[in-house]
């Protein structure tokens, strides 16, 4: 089952429209929702910052490099 | 004289607002949202302190990139992150206004109604709600406590449906959004119940 949050979710367009993100969307969008972060801070009616993950973790400025 | 405008000029008002939102903004516009974003500035602050580091939509991607490979490893698939497209504005629609426009928009819109008032010299401090809401509710503290639990009844009303008048009647039924118009079927629709069941009440 969908998330029913995708609508407002501001990371789902790109999970949607970038191929090496789409792993998030199945993984979370498409499948486990209840368990996303995002989906969770949304449903309590908490803001979502654009760099909270569905993981938990938040996206930083400084991308490493390996 | 009219205490209203004449319905066309309502009308072209309200359908300026409307377009002319979405179109400079790029997002629908919904007045109960922006009061419920500026009462939760302190929150909406922090969000907006961890987003600043990006400012544009492919710097996000970049960084996504990377903890897409931390999150899921070897699942992930591989890429060169200095090579990843830009979504060309994706993100745009789904960024949230700045609460400082949020709170713009709402003293714009209290500014607005003062002017339009003033300019037609209608504008006049009081503190009941006309003779018609004394006749029919009441006034004193009966009056004042209808206004409150109608307030916090027509607060619920707006979080539970997701929107108001402006949301739903305004944004959402301009698009053909089916909730927005089953929505506003239902506010309305009671709306004229109810008052119309007050005007026959002896």
């Amino acid at each position: 089952m969908t998330c029913p949050h995708t609508k407002g979710c501001a990371l789902f367009p790109l999970f949607s429209q970038e191929s090496f993100l789409a792993i998030w969307k199945s993984t979370y969008c498409e499948a486990d929702y209840a368990q996303c972060s995002r989906y969770i801070a949304s449903a309590k009616g908490e803001v979502v910052a654009a760099t909270l993950l569905p993981n938990g973790k938040h996206l930083t400025n400084r991308p490493k490099t390996r | 004289m009219s205490a209203y405008w004449p319905w066309w000029a309502s009308a072209l008002a309200l359908s300026a607002i409307a377009v002319g939102y979405v179109h400079l903004l790029g997002r629908t516009m919904g007045v109960s949202g922006s009061v419920a974003r500026t009462l939760r500035y302190r929150q909406e602050l922090a969000a907006e302190r961890t987003e600043r580091g990006f400012e544009s939509d492919a710097e996000l991607v970049i960084a996504l990139a990377q903890a897409t490979r931390d999150a899921f490893g070897e699942l992930a698939p591989a890429l060169d992150a200095t090579s990843v497209p830009a979504p060309a504005g994706a993100l745009a629609p789904a960024r949230r206004l700045p609460i400082a426009g949020e709170v713009m928009f709402l003293a714009m819109m209290i500014g607005g109604a003062f002017v339009a008032a003033t300019l037609r010299g209608a504008f006049a401090v009081r503190l009941d709600m006309g003779e018609e809401f004394a006749r029919l509710v009441g006034t004193g503290a009966r009056g004042l406590g209808a206004l409150f639990v109608g307030g916090l009844l027509v607060g619920l009303g707006t979080r539970l449906a997701g929107g108001c008048t402006s949301g739903h009647g305004l944004a959402g039924c301009a698009r053909l959004e089916r909730g927005s118009l089953i929505a506003t079927a239902c506010f309305f629709g009671t709306a004229i119940l109810v008052s119309r069941a007050m005007e026959m009440s002896p």
